[in-house]
């Protein structure tokens, strides 16, 4: 038996497969272990933050997390590229849009967060797997 | 008639005005019209242009997201209140501005205000059975 710590988060489904497979499957992995981070007490990963994001635009955009700590309390912002989907000549209609997608991930989470709307291909891109979180609250 | 206007996201730091301005220089586009709305966050540089087809491509594989709305060009009386009696059409028809900019006809000098219209189509109605100048697209560039 080979063993991996891959971190990341699923589930055995107990159920029988509906193309008639009886191997054991798992839950589709959303989350890891190491992805999560604490944010005024509130554990959140990643992952939520994608479904909320996903929720409003449809199609996931590119995003970063930053963590940050202003006068001893942690702030989070939220950076998503914008994307021509949601892009618009008005400002209304963007402002609109940014505060959808805080208002998203903030019932998700349950916590006030900022949201940063970002120029097209801004947040780097990383080879493998995506650097989603940048936590500068310690130095 | 409605004029295709190309706008584009921008980010407010140094710099980021420029940066699709220079994409279109050199490709040797030149501009007809360009305005500016900001906010704290971000900027959307709206552009009228000949050849927006080929500067909305050029933009695009640059990386900018841009998008394209109509805008109407009107003609408007240039003497006082020339302004304020259209406007007073156009509210009494209940159309609704989002934005406006004005820019100059090089050809015969003339000011030309540039309208977005929450439903051009209705405006121009509206517009031209008031008989309000609107300005053609083989005038405009």
């Amino acid at each position: 038996m080979i063993r991996y710590r891959t971190r990341d988060i699923t589930a055995i489904l107990p159920e029988r497969c509906g193309c008639g497979r009886t191997l054991r499957r798992i839950l589709r992995i959303g989350r890891r272990s190491d992805d999560m981070f604490i944010i005024r007490g509130v554990n959140v990963y990643p992952s939520q933050v994608e479904a909320a994001l996903l929720n409003v635009e449809g199609t996931l955009p590119h995003y970063q997390i930053i963590l940050t700590r202003e006068q001893g309390l942690d702030q989070m912002t939220v950076e998503v590229e914008v994307t021509p989907e949601v892009f618009s000549d008005k400002v209304r209609a963007l402002e609109e849009v940014r505060a959808r997608l805080a208002h998203a991930i903030e019932n998700i989470l349950g916590i006030r967060v900022g949201l940063r709307l970002v120029g097209p291909h801004t947040i780097q891109r990383s080879e493998g797997k995506a650097r989603r979180v940048i936590d500068k609250r310690n130095g | 008639m409605k004029l295709p206007q190309l706008s584009v996201f921008l980010e407010n730091r140094p710099g980021s005005l420029m940066e699709p301005l220079k994409v279109l220089a050199d490709a040797n586009i030149n501009l007809v019209s360009i305005s500016l709305a900001d906010t704290e966050q971000f900027g959307i540089l709206r552009l009228v242009l000949k050849d927006w087809e080929f500067a909305k491509s050029v933009l695009e594989k640059d990386g900018w997201v841009v998008n394209v709305s109509d805008v109407v060009a009107v003609d408007v009386d240039d003497q006082p209140g020339g302004l304020a009696q259209m406007l007073g059409i156009l509210a009494e028809a209940g159309i609704n501005i989002e934005y406006m900019y004005a820019f100059a006809l090089r050809r015969n000098v003339r000011a030309v205000l540039l309208f977005r219209f929450e439903d051009p189509d209705a405006a121009i109605e509206v517009l031209q059975k008031a008989g309000i100048g609107i300005v053609q697209e083989a005038d405009m560039y």
